[in-house]
């Protein structure tokens, strides 16, 4: 069963699932948190896809952190950045700071994996702290699962719909590898 | 009452007045000849399949005092509905059909005629029962080596077709139309075959079982011909069928690749799709599937740049082939890649 906090976020998201995209997700994010979103890619240490945080600086709007491991192939990482804006949109507990607070805290490399567990990680089991952050990492994947399941219900939907012309069933077809 | 005969001639009436029903003028009919041999064609099988119903057939016999008329008139108008609809089909890429086809199909209806003396003289059979007498037996053996040779032209002519199509769409309709043919050429095949054996032996135990095989080949050469030839939008119906076959075929080939990936990457957190949604939401469960792959690939490849010392060279293997990645935003592409993967690795164990 969808937990109740994740059905509640996916039915406050827009319903044009079709133009979905992160930056379209982190856009509402913005709007309804009244925040700003920035989008990091840097490399991560091995088995962490992803984190997000936020950086609170003095008279300035609170900024949410996507950050996503470099060496991930495109889909990965767009699928990485659902993720952790799910976290956001879940409000999940995660690290706040500032900018230099920060950079003293991802300063030390020894220290990294345990600075990173304070964050909301995409990371398996065996680098997650506790239950809690368990129960966390379900949850922003189930809704960033149930949102990819929508898009893609819809594209395909929107690909062969009734009316469509010979012309948009023959490129719906080449797109999806449909060859007889 | 054959209520399967009397839903198929519903069909036909309805396909009929739906041809019949467009708003253009006699003459422009007439001057094409993919719309003439449309109308001609499911109006002859609609009055044809409406001849074969039992019992109104037998009480029309009856009406008029000759034994077995309905079989001539049906058949007659059989032959001359699938004459009318292979001349259709064929105009539809300027052709018409050839000369050998008319001259078959005069000489089938002839034959027909000769054989109307002795039908009338034999007692009223039904048109959904085995073959009893003779002259019945010749009547259909006519009609079904009429049917095979039209299968056969119906068959070559579409395959030749295939071959200069480039769109997908056009590609589609030229399979289910020669996947049509051949299965009308295999249901003239069984049922003649089977008619005659029954007919010389009537304890033939096989008969069932061959009408039931060629019941089912008519069904889904009829079910084949109606999208081949169908408008646009009924296309999406078999364009589905078969990306829900590709889906699924898809699924299985990640699914085993990543089987192989589990045991050295260990437990990810995340939920896996349910049984329900592996085949009934199969794009959904292909997409985690492949997200967990990819997880899995970057767990696997750490643990290569580790140099750990668990790893065995089946496991560098695995990783070796897994290092590679189509540089793409589409993940289908990369379902499509990691199928390749799956099978290389499935043909090399």
């Amino acid at each position: 069963m969808t937990p109740q906090n994740v059905q509640k976020v996916l039915e406050l998201l827009p319903a044009d699932w079709d133009s979905f995209t992160p930056e379209s997700f982190a856009g509402w994010l913005e709007e309804f948190d009244d925040i700003v979103i920035r989008f990091e890619s840097v490399p991560l240490p091995t088995g962490f896809f992803g984190c997000s945080f936020y950086i609170v600086e003095e008279n300035g709007k609170p900024e949410g952190v996507v950050v996503v491991d470099a060496n991930l192939s495109p889909t990965h990482r767009e699928h990485v950045q659902w993720h952790e804006l799910a976290h956001l949109a879940l409000g999940h507990r995660t690290w706040t700071g500032t900018e230099v607070e920060l950079v003293a805290a991802l300063g030390n490399p020894a220290s990294l994996n345990q600075t990173l567990n304070t964050f909301t990680c995409r990371a398996p089991v065996s680098a997650l702290a506790d239950s809690q952050r368990q129960q966390e990492e379900e949850e922003a994947e189930l809704l960033t699962r149930l949102i990819a399941q929508r898009v893609f219900a819809q594209r395909q939907g929107k690909m062969l719909q009734r009316g469509n012309s010979q012309a948009e069933l023959d490129e719906a077809m080449q797109r999806m590898g449909i060859a007889v | 009452m054959a209520w399967f005969d009397i839903l198929m001639a519903l069909a036909f009436w309805a396909l009929c007045i739906s041809l019949l029903r467009g708003g253009k003028s006699f003459r422009s009919v007439l001057q094409d000849p993919r719309v003439s041999g449309a109308r001609m064609f499911a109006l002859c099988m609609a009055l044809s399949l409406s001849f074969q119903i039992d019992p109104f057939a037998g009480m029309l016999d009856r009406a008029l005092g000759i034994n077995n008329l309905s079989w001539l008139i049906g058949y007659i108008l059989a032959v001359c509905a699938v004459y009318a609809g292979i001349f259709s089909v064929m105009a539809v890429g300027a052709h018409t059909p050839p000369r050998w086809l008319t001259l078959l199909t005069v000489a089938v209806i002839a034959g027909f005629f000769v054989l109307a003396p002795p039908l009338s003289r034999t007692a009223e059979e039904l048109h959904d029962a085995l073959p009893k007498s003779l002259p019945t037996l010749l009547l259909r053996e006519l009609l079904y080596i009429y049917l095979l040779f039209i299968s056969a032209l119906g068959f070559a002519n579409f395959a030749r077709w295939q071959r200069h199509e480039k769109l997908p769409s056009g590609k589609l309709r030229n399979w289910l139309m020669m996947y049509g043919f051949a299965a009308g050429f295999g249901f003239c095949l069984f049922r003649g075959a089977a008619s005659i054996m029954v007919y010389a032996n009537p304890q033939w135990v096989w008969y069932d079982m061959a009408a039931t095989v060629s019941s089912m080949l008519l069904f889904s050469c009829m079910t084949a011909l109606t999208f081949g030839l169908a408008p646009v939008s009924w296309l999406r119906v078999p364009v589905r069928a078969i990306l829900y076959a590709k889906q699924r075929f898809a699924l299985y080939k990640l699914e085993r690749l990543r089987a192989r990936l589990v045991p050295h990457t260990g437990v990810l957190p995340w939920t896996q799709p349910t049984n329900t949604e592996r085949w009934f939401n199969v794009p959904y469960a292909l997409y985690c599937t492949l997200i967990d792959i990819l997880d899995r690939r970057m767990l696997l490849l750490a643990r290569i740049g580790r140099q750990d010392d668990t790893f065995d060279p089946r496991h560098q293997e695995l990783a070796f082939v897994l290092q590679t990645l189509p540089e793409t935003d589409n993940w289908i592409e990369l379902v499509r890649h990691f199928q390749r993967v799956s099978r290389e690795l499935g043909e090399e164990h």
